[in-house]
């Protein structure tokens, strides 16, 4: 329950729909009150009396009531649908712009597809609690205390019913609750299970078929399906009973009143007309217990959605920019990069050995206008060393210092505009060639655009292309080859201008000699550093500068030559493709 | 019906979930749809057709009894209490509590049976439904989004389950309370029940207006949240890259103008609806108010009518609304689950576009001769990708495919595999046409190394097990030190047992290529096929690995794709494809005596800067 309560913030700026719908529910109710006791008053002093004039007069002031009561509730859900939809829009904005302070270490922990659960059907349940329930669950206490009035006022002597009714009601409502919250805790997670299950299936279809796993993905399947059949089947049966056994309490409680209340017109002191009244006001008064009960299920999703949406609020951004930082573009050579020991490890729960470290006491300098690659074996911390540049991460220990500022100074506009990264996975999104180039700068002109798409070799199948670069590419690039997603990527990043230009591993699906033309573009940016990723010895071969990791240290640094002297690492990278270099030699 | 509309674009993700939503389905169509959707999902029911049944008859024991009670309470005011009958009195109100138990056993089993049986059902459906999409091809998976087929198979189930456990119910409840409430009000008296019925054409009346006006409505914000979500996971699925070219808010202000046109969607949607509650209340009341008014004229006029009878009619007056509401509250529902039931079976009903011949063999244990006779092929026609490939593999051949990105070498793989089939020509293996023996039994013996790695949210060592499911660990293990993997596996938290997550950093790019390598090895194919596979691995681990996997291909038709001409430089021939067209083969020699394009490539290897 605390955790709806948080959602405060977002609702008060609507206040005015929630207090407008609670007054139109009151007056909802208080008519509904009414219309027992003006019932009781035709039987009574009309029916009793032979009075027809006094029952047309009484029967049409009820009419009236009624439909002053609908008008009351129509307007109390109006007023509720906007107090629901207005909120939920807003808390919906706030969260999305939440998630766009996150850097790389949140998205490790929190996958797309959780932000999206919140960010639809988390957002659904709440908006039903707020539309529909909320105003629901004001009436309920004055109902049930206007309910219990009307009793007391009728025979306070049949309160004993009600009084021994009412625990009965809240022991087995509190009862379900807490179990049924256990059951859809794990039924919950049986989905989660289900999902993921599912998921793989499908993203999995190719590696599947090739292996003939269909019938063993099948069953996988099958028993999360059949599991999560068993656990819903056993909450959903447990709160089905619930409202038949509320009925059969409600019931009992009739019961009573005709035998009791019987005895008591019988005996003189309760008329029939109040008889009747005191049965409908038994049911008004167990009526709020009912409410609950079925309301409960929608208030703990609410409840579990919310708690839910809160953790996106609660997470802290990885990273946070200084509000008066340095421009990295006034620095005098914003090309510089220097890693001064530097030490790095994802998880920052996880307790920090050695071997976790992804990066370990890494310093190196490289000045502005440098090619620079960078070598190591699977695993070696290549991609991670590049993020730490743009500050995708923040080192765990150790500087990064850009233009000869600390990262950590720079503003995040200048750090992101001045250092363009193309990652080793590109993204793209729906949308023309022309739009996905453009991604990180709106403003570039069609010249602009067209010179970085030809230095990344890819102007030639976007002009192959039916629309050129006005044709659309669908949902992360899915009609492009991986090679033509990569070179457009670069082409994005190369539209940048940037000081430094970081390129992780982002030809590996390019062929070598489209990968060659890449690069004699790169000669021509004198004044930008150039860090490649590589597993090439060709690439290499093209740098200023070559830096060895080997575990998450800075194994070797240097020019090709030096290290072909000095290094013994670089040597056996360096001879596990000089083969090749000999074949070349005699087949020209 | 054939075909799951995925080229409506992003927008529809969750669209056609509501009413009308579709947009283009006319209301004829979808009624014919709903039509049909509805028969279909009643087939489900079939074999729960004995608990169905019992479920029905309670429902009516249940209904008759709750309905029986407010009688027996007239009764009891009129032959007892105003008789001054306390025996009497005493044994009616035990037969009144006799009834409500019997009211109250009967629906707790009735609800009971109906939670498990629409449980089992939802089951059900969701094994069909995965059970289809195994059978279902790579160029299908193609056409669909993961998330869109998901949706077909969790919400789009859960939908169908609200009609089945609740509106479906609701509807049979209401249907008995109503036959059960006139004929006991008209047994007991007929002027009284008119008077009850006088407002009920007037609900009737607006419940179908408000139902006909708010489904499109509801169409345009669905529309709406559809288009909102598509936004949202396009662009956080590629957050990384927002993050990466500073693009944040402009990607915020993006969402938030679509989220803006939701607020005022979504309130005209739900405004219409949420007048429905109110109104079936207010209608209860009118009710009971012309049973009083009536009732009482009719008392004091002497017509007969008793206290006792007007107040078992004033309870029966609060109980009419009950099940008109039940009906009103479920019509919006049922739209919205016969919707989900149609997305669910057009996947049902999808056709495998690549079935096995009826009576198809299984291919034999291969020897490994493998024939392009002709092959043409396009995954969009009109956009040939492979034209005229014809080659031979011999037994125990290693082939290496080299050109350039986009030059059809991974469709060769696709085709042989027959995740696709060929527009024309021929692929044989053994002499077998694969079109003519079962998918199965051809793949079962194809090992692949994928050039997408895909790999599960599992152990490490489930990974590579699922290569072969009977493998023992001490294989696993052997298959990962072939593959050069044993060695970081060991230095991973928890060994073979570390969890390989879904787009952690636990594993890079390289170390997942490994695990794919060892995977293909545990499951000893007679035809192995490595594209791509050591791509992102550094060189110095991909010699290392070179002289393993030249082990494992020795005796095996082998084919490699490379970009890096030293993978493939020991195969017994290399073909050259260029634009779908093999212009070149021969070994490796003997193509760089030719001076052609893969002299060309090869070159341009050391082709550096300056």
């Amino acid at each position: 329950m605390r955790a709806i309560r948080s959602i405060w913030p977002w609702l008060r700026p609507y206040w005015r729909y929630g207090a407008g719908a609670f007054m139109a529910m009151i007056v909802s109710v208080l008519i509904n009150l009414s219309i027992p006791l003006l019932t009781s008053r035709i039987i009574d002093d009309g029916i009793a009396q032979d009075d027809g004039s006094f029952v047309l007069r009484l029967a049409v002031t009820m009419v009236g009531l009624i439909i002053a009561g609908m008008a009351a509730s129509a307007v109390a859900s109006v007023m509720g649908v906007r107090l629901a939809f207005n909120t939920v829009t807003d808390l919906r904005r706030d969260v999305y712009a939440k998630t766009q302070t996150f850097s790389f270490g949140n998205l490790d922990e929190l996958t797309s597809g959780e932000i999206l659960t919140r960010l639809s059907s988390d957002m659904t349940k709440v908006t039903m609690l707020l539309s529909m329930g909320l105003s629901f669950i004001a009436q309920i206490p004055i109902m049930f205390i206007g309910a219990l009035g009307a009793i007391v006022l009728i025979d306070a002597s049949l309160v004993v019913i009600v009084l021994v009714m009412l625990p009965a009601i809240g022991i087995l409502v509190g009862y379900t609750i807490s179990q049924s919250n256990v059951l859809y805790d794990a039924v919950q997670r049986r989905i989660d299970r289900l999902n993921t299950v599912l998921q793989e299936n499908i993203q999995g279809a190719e590696v599947i078929k090739a292996f003939v796993r269909q019938d063993h993905e099948t069953e996988r399947f099958n028993e999360v399906a059949d599991d999560l059949a068993d656990q819903a089947a056993k909450v959903n049966q447990l709160v089905a009973s619930l409202f038949p056994t509320l009925t059969v309490i409600s019931a009992m409680g009739i019961s009573a009143v005709i035998w009791l209340g019987g005895g008591n017109v019988i005996d003189g002191t309760l008329t029939d007309g109040q008889l009747v009244a005191f049965i409908s006001y038994m049911a008004l008064v167990t009526m709020p217990m009912m409410m609950f009960a079925f309301l409960q299920p929608m208030i703990s999703a609410a409840t579990a959605s919310m708690s839910r949406i809160n953790e996106i609020f609660k997470t802290v951004p990885a990273i946070s920019f200084v509000a008066n930082g340095v421009d990295l573009a006034a620095q005098a050579n914003p090309g510089d990069i220097e890693f001064d020991d530097v030490s790095f490890r994802y998880s920052s729960r996880a307790a920090t050995t050695e071997a976790e470290m992804a990066l370990c006491n890494v310093s190196f300098r490289i000045k502005a206008g440098t090619t620079v690659a960078i070598l190591g074996a699977t695993g070696s911390g290549k991609s991670t060393l590049v993020h730490l540049i743009p500050r995708l991460y923040d080192t765990t220990t150790g500087t990064v210092r850009v233009g000869g500022v600390n990262v950590r100074e720079l503003t995040k506009r200048s750090l992101r505009r001045n250092i363009g990264i193309a990652l080793q996975q590109p993204e793209l999104f729906s949308g023309t060639v022309a739009d996905n180039l453009r991604f990180g700068r709106p403003d570039a002109t069609d010249d602009q655009m067209i010179a970085a798409a030809t230095a990344a070799q890819a102007h030639d199948f976007i002009t192959a292309m039916a629309d050129g670069y006005d044709s659309v590419i669908q949902q992360t690039g899915a009609n492009l080859s991986g090679g033509q997603r990569q070179r457009l990527a670069i082409a994005r990043t190369l539209l940048l201008e940037p000081a430094i230009l970081i390129l992780d591993d982002s030809t590996s699906a390019v062929d070598l000699e489209t990968e060659a033309h890449i690069q004699m573009a790169f000669d021509k940016l004198t004044d930008t550093t150039v860090v490649l990723v590589a597993q090439r010895i060709s690439t290499a071969l093209g740098a200023d500068e070559i830096i060895v990791l080997d575990e998450g240290g800075v194994a070797a640094h240097g020019s090709h030559d030096e290290l072909l002297q000095s290094s013994a690492i670089y040597q056996d990278i360096y001879r596990s493709q000089l083969g090749d270099a000999v074949d070349v030699g005699q087949a020209l | 019906m054939t075909s799951v509309q995925s080229q409506r674009g992003s927008a529809d993700l969750a669209a056609r979930r509501g009413p009308g939503s579709g947009g283009a389905l006319g209301t004829a169509s979808r009624d014919e749809n709903s039509g049909r959707t509805f028969r279909r999902i009643l087939g489900y029911l079939a074999p729960w057709r004995l608990h169905i049944i019992t479920a029905a008859v309670l429902v009516v024991v249940s209904s008759v009894a709750a309905l029986l009670a407010p009688w027996i309470q007239g009764v009891a005011i009129d032959n007892f209490i105003s008789e001054r009958d306390r025996v009497g009195l005493r044994s009616i109100v035990l037969v009144l509590v006799g009834v409500y138990l019997l009211a109250w056993v009967t629906s707790l089993m009735y609800s009971r049976l109906i939670a498990r049986i629409a449980q089992r059902v939802m089951a059900t459906m969701r094994q069909d439904l995965s059970a289809r999409l195994q059978t279902l091809s790579m160029r299908f998976f193609d056409r669909n989004r993961t998330g869109d087929l998901m949706s077909r198979v969790t919400n789009d189930v859960d939908s169908v389950d609200q009609l089945l456990s609740q509106n479906l119910l609701a509807i049979f409840w209401a249907f008995v309370q109503i036959a059960a409430l006139l004929t006991i009000m008209i047994v007991l008296d007929w002027r009284l029940t008119l008077a009850v019925l006088i407002p009920i054409p007037m609900s009737m009346f607006v419940v179908a207006r408000i139902g006909k006006a708010s489904g499109p409505r509801f169409g345009a914000y669905q529309g709406t949240i559809g288009r909102m979500n598509g936004i949202a996971e396009e662009r956080l699925s590629g957050q990384r890259t927002v993050i990466a070219f500073d693009q944040q808010d402009q990607t915020e202000a993006e969402f938030a103008e679509v989220n803006e046109a939701t607020r005022a969607q979504g309130i005209r949607a739900q405004t219409l609806t949420s007048i429905m509650m109110p109104f079936m209340f207010g209608i209860g009341n009118l009710s009971t108010v012309a049973v009083v008014g009536v009732g009482a004229w009719l008392a004091v006029g002497d017509y007969g009518v008793s206290i006792g009878l007007i107040a078992s009619f004033v309870t029966y007056a609060g109980r009419v609304g009950q099940p008109l509401g039940r009906i009103a509250g479920t019509i919006t529902s049922i739209y919205s689950a016969l919707a989900g039931g149609t997305r669910v079976f057009e996947l049902l009903d999808e056709e495998p576009d690549l079935p096995n011949k009826a009576g198809a063999p299984e291919l034999p244990p291969v020897k490994g001769r493998v024939v392009f006779d002709n092959v043409d092929f396009s995954y969009v026609e009109g956009e040939p990708i492979l034209r005229n490939v014809s080659f031979v593999a011999e037994p125990g051949q290693m082939i290496g495919l080299v050109g350039p990105t986009g030059a059809g070498k991974s469709t060769i793989i696709n085709v042989l595999n027959r995740f696709y089939d060929i527009s024309s020509g021929s692929v044989t293996v053994d002499g077998h046409d694969i079109r003519d023996i079962t998918k199965d039994s051809l793949r079962g013996q194809l090992g692949i190394v994928l050039q997408r790695t895909y790999l599960f949210t599992d152990t490490v060592r489930n990974n590579i097990k699922f290569g072969r499911l009977d493998a023992t660990d001490a294989e696993i293990e052997d298959a990962a030190r072939l593959a050069n993997a044993d060695h970081f596996i060991r230095a991973l938290p928890h060994g073979y047992d570390t969890i390989v997550s879904e787009g952690g950093n636990n594993l890079s790019l390289g170390q997942r290529q490994l695990l794919a390598i060892a995977r293909a090895a545990l499951s000893d194919p007679a035809l192995l096929v490595l594209d791509e596979a050591t791509s992102s691995v550094d060189t110095r681990t991909e010699r290392a690995l070179q002289e393993a996997l030249l082990n494992l291909m020795e005796g095996r038709t082998s084919f490699v794709i490379a970009h890096r001409l030293s993978t493939v430089r020991d195969a017994d021939k290399i073909l050259v494809l260029q634009d779908g067209q093999i212009t070149e083969s021969g070994t490796h020699d003997e193509l760089l005596e030719r001076g052609g394009f893969y002299t060309q490539l090869y070159t341009s290897q050391f082709r550096g800067k300056g």
